[in-house]
């Protein structure tokens, strides 16, 4: 637009409308404004209400986990401090009888041996009920009378295979067997 | 006056009952010395001297093998039924125990009699020039080792129990030349029985002496009994002596697991070395239900991650030993990890089987004080590191019997046998002089023989017309019963 448009008398009504407004200054404090606005966003007051509580929780839940921790490490220093306790476990082991060659023409041992047989091998390991080796720990430590006996595999259990047993034989021919007696 | 009479008669039961329990005696305290009260005779020396002797000697025997008698009298055995010796077991402590009266002699003659055979066979074998099994023990390989059953051990200590009544009822009808022949079968039985080269037939031999001295110290107490200081002494010292069962033993290893005979000087490959390994395991995981790295039901795949991370574990500890131990750091570098981890097994093995094995070249005092400190070594060493640890597969821990229990067991019969040599000194002593000796230095007719653990003599005190000889127990030796204190007084 030139300069002699501008200063032309208005010949828009709204123009004219317009230049019937007279200036005036604006009655808003914008700093106040300003600082109201940022009060109103910032929640001063619930943000200090938050504040006192957080300070207090901190070091309670400090003092609450450090307390819990003591506990438990008294505990596990007097768990440390006793004697360790023995547990005894009775297991039932039933041996399944594994003959050599040597072994298949004699009577089976017992299929059952008691649970005290299957004690732990001097050194700590425990070898299988029956085994030799487990045989020559119990004797070790407890004896040989510790030892299952065989007294249950003798013949008498069995039928006998003549009209004559062998015991009856035994006990007819038993005289002058020992001179001594 | 009802009222007395009641209280009277309270009074009576409460003092009655009281005597009941007093006659009851108080069962042995396990933690004290056995006492043990022998009133004894005096007896001089036999005329010869070497009258009687435990041991059948050489000259008396004839040729041939014992082994095959034994057995006869053991299956002569099984034929006994169980009835007969239930029998045995109703009357174990009657017959045992105490003086025998004609009675009890009667009936226990009448329980032996079907033992005739036994006993014929059992005479037959005890006067064999040499008792060999013939086991062929070190034939076995493998699991065949740890299964072998020992049949004959286990009924030969019913034998020895046969024996015991025998010897009970010579020495009660006073026929003391039949028991001294009895005797002489039991220690015959007991020596052969660990001709077989094994711990556990040699702890069922020295059973057997045990139960044969128990005869002999009634024999020593019977009135009119010969002096059988030098019978005692014809014994050889020791009876059983565990050396050659332990060297035996020390070969169960390689014979169970053979990787350890060559782990050093056999070529494999990697592969092989690793399926070696993996055999090995399985066999411990079989020997052992602590060792279970897996079992039959375990995927193949997840026994071979176990055997991966078992030997991931051992494998560093194993190179670091084997450097340090002065093997090329090279040649270690470049063997597989199986190979690493076998050769540090099968040189702990050896090591640890040594270890035990010294210790029973040295004489009593001193074998028993290292072998206190080689178990407390071997324990220390192998509990904390069962699998994971520097000992690389733990053979010895599984295989390895107890050093000290060992010896222990070996020296209770020597040390027996040296007190009673000491009881029948003091039986000569009294003989010579009519009374018992101050101390056992008094004693000039014979040498009293010493605690042969301590090389000291027993302790022996003299309290008026009593007698105190002590056979110590070892300061840490259980039970504390194994001890006995022999109160001896002098019949007149």
């Amino acid at each position: 637009m030139d300069r002699e448009e501008i200063n032309q008398p208005a010949s828009d009504p709204l123009e004219n409308k317009l230049r019937h407004f007279a200036p005036r200054a604006s009655g808003i404090d914008r700093d106040r404004l300003m600082f109201l606005a940022g009060q109103e966003a910032g929640g001063e007051r619930r943000e200090a209400r938050v504040t006192r509580r957080a300070h207090w929780l901190w070091p309670v839940a400090t003092f609450v986990s450090s307390g819990v921790a003591a506990c438990f490490a008294i505990a596990l220093g007097l768990q440390m401090m006793q004697p360790p306790r023995e547990r005894i476990i009775v297991r039932e082991v039933v041996v399944q009888p594994q003959q050599t060659a040597i072994v298949a023409q004699v009577p089976a041992t017992p299929a059952t041996v008691p649970a005290r047989h299957s004690l732990p091998s001097p050194i700590g390991l425990s070898l299988p009920a029956g085994s030799l080796l487990q045989m020559r720990n119990v004797a070790l430590r407890f004896g040989v009378d510790a030892l299952p006996t065989d007294r249950t595999a003798s013949t008498s259990t069995a039928t006998a295979p003549s009209p004559i047993s062998p015991w009856q034989q035994l006990r007819d021919s038993a005289v002058d067997t020992d001179s001594s007696l | 006056m009802n009222i007395q009479r009641l209280a009277l008669v309270i009074l009576l039961l409460i003092s009655s009952a009281s005597q009941l329990r007093a006659d009851d005696p108080p069962p042995p305290d396990p933690n004290q010395p056995q006492r043990v009260d022998l009133t004894i005779t005096a007896a001089a020396e036999p005329r010869p001297a070497l009258k009687y002797s435990l041991m059948i000697g050489t000259r008396e025997r004839v040729s041939g093998n014992a082994a095959p008698f034994y057995y006869r009298a053991l299956m002569a055995r099984r034929h006994i039924p169980d009835t007969h010796w239930k029998q045995f077991n109703d009357n174990d402590k009657a017959w045992s125990e105490g003086p025998l009266d004609e009675k009890t002699c009667s009936l226990i003659k009448e329980w032996l009699k079907p033992h005739g055979t036994s006993l014929r066979e059992l005479e037959a074998a005890v006067y064999r020039e040499y008792c060999d099994w013939d086991l062929r023990l070190q034939d076995l390989k493998g699991m065949a080792v740890i299964q072998f059953l020992l049949p004959e051990m286990q009924d030969s200590r019913d034998l020895a129990r046969v024996l015991r009544l025998k010897a009970r009822v010579e020495i009660a009808e006073r026929r003391y030349g039949d028991a001294i022949e009895t005797l002489r079968w039991g220690y015959r039985l007991a020596h052969d029985c660990a001709e077989q080269p094994l711990l556990i037939s040699n702890l069922v031999g020295m059973a057997i002496s045990a139960i044969m001295t128990e005869e002999l110290i009634e024999l020593i107490e019977a009135p009119g009994s010969p002096n059988m200081y030098w019978a005692i002494a014809t014994l050889p010292q020791p009876l059983i002596d565990v050396r050659r069962a332990l060297e035996f033993e020390r070969g169960f290893p390689a014979q169970i697991f053979p990787f350890l005979k060559d782990a050093e000087t056999v070529e494999r490959s990697p592969q092989e070395w690793q399926r070696v390994l993996e055999e090995s395991v399985n066999e411990i995981s079989k020997l052992s239900n602590d060792l279970q790295i897996a079992n039959s039901g375990t995927p193949n795949w997840l026994q071979k991650a176990g055997l991966t991370l078992m030997l991931a574990k051992v494998y560093p500890q194993a190179k670091k030993e084997l450097i340090a131990d002065g093997m090329d750091e090279q040649r270690v570098e470049a063997m597989s990890v199986a190979q690493v981890v076998a050769i540090q097994t099968a040189r702990k093995t050896r090591e640890a089987y040594d270890d035990v094995f010294k210790v029973t070249l040295l004489p009593y005092p001193e074998s028993i004080k290292m072998a206190t400190q080689v178990d407390e070594t071997l324990k220390k060493r192998m509990s904390s590191s069962v699998f994971f640890g520097t000992q690389g597969l733990p053979i010895a821990q599984l295989l390895m019997p107890a050093t000290l229990q060992v010896k222990r067991a070996e020296i209770r019969g020597p040390r027996q046998f040296a007190v009673l040599q000491a009881i029948e000194a003091v039986r000569m002593h009294a003989a010579t002089t009519g009374k018992l000796p101050k101390m056992l230095s008094e004693i000039t007719v014979l040498p009293v023989p010493p605690n042969p653990i301590t090389r000291e003599p027993f302790p022996y005190q003299l309290n008026g017309n009593e007698a105190v000889l002590e056979m110590p127990t070892l300061p840490d030796e259980q039970p504390r019963s194994n001890g006995r204190k022999y109160v001896i007084t002098l019949s007149k």
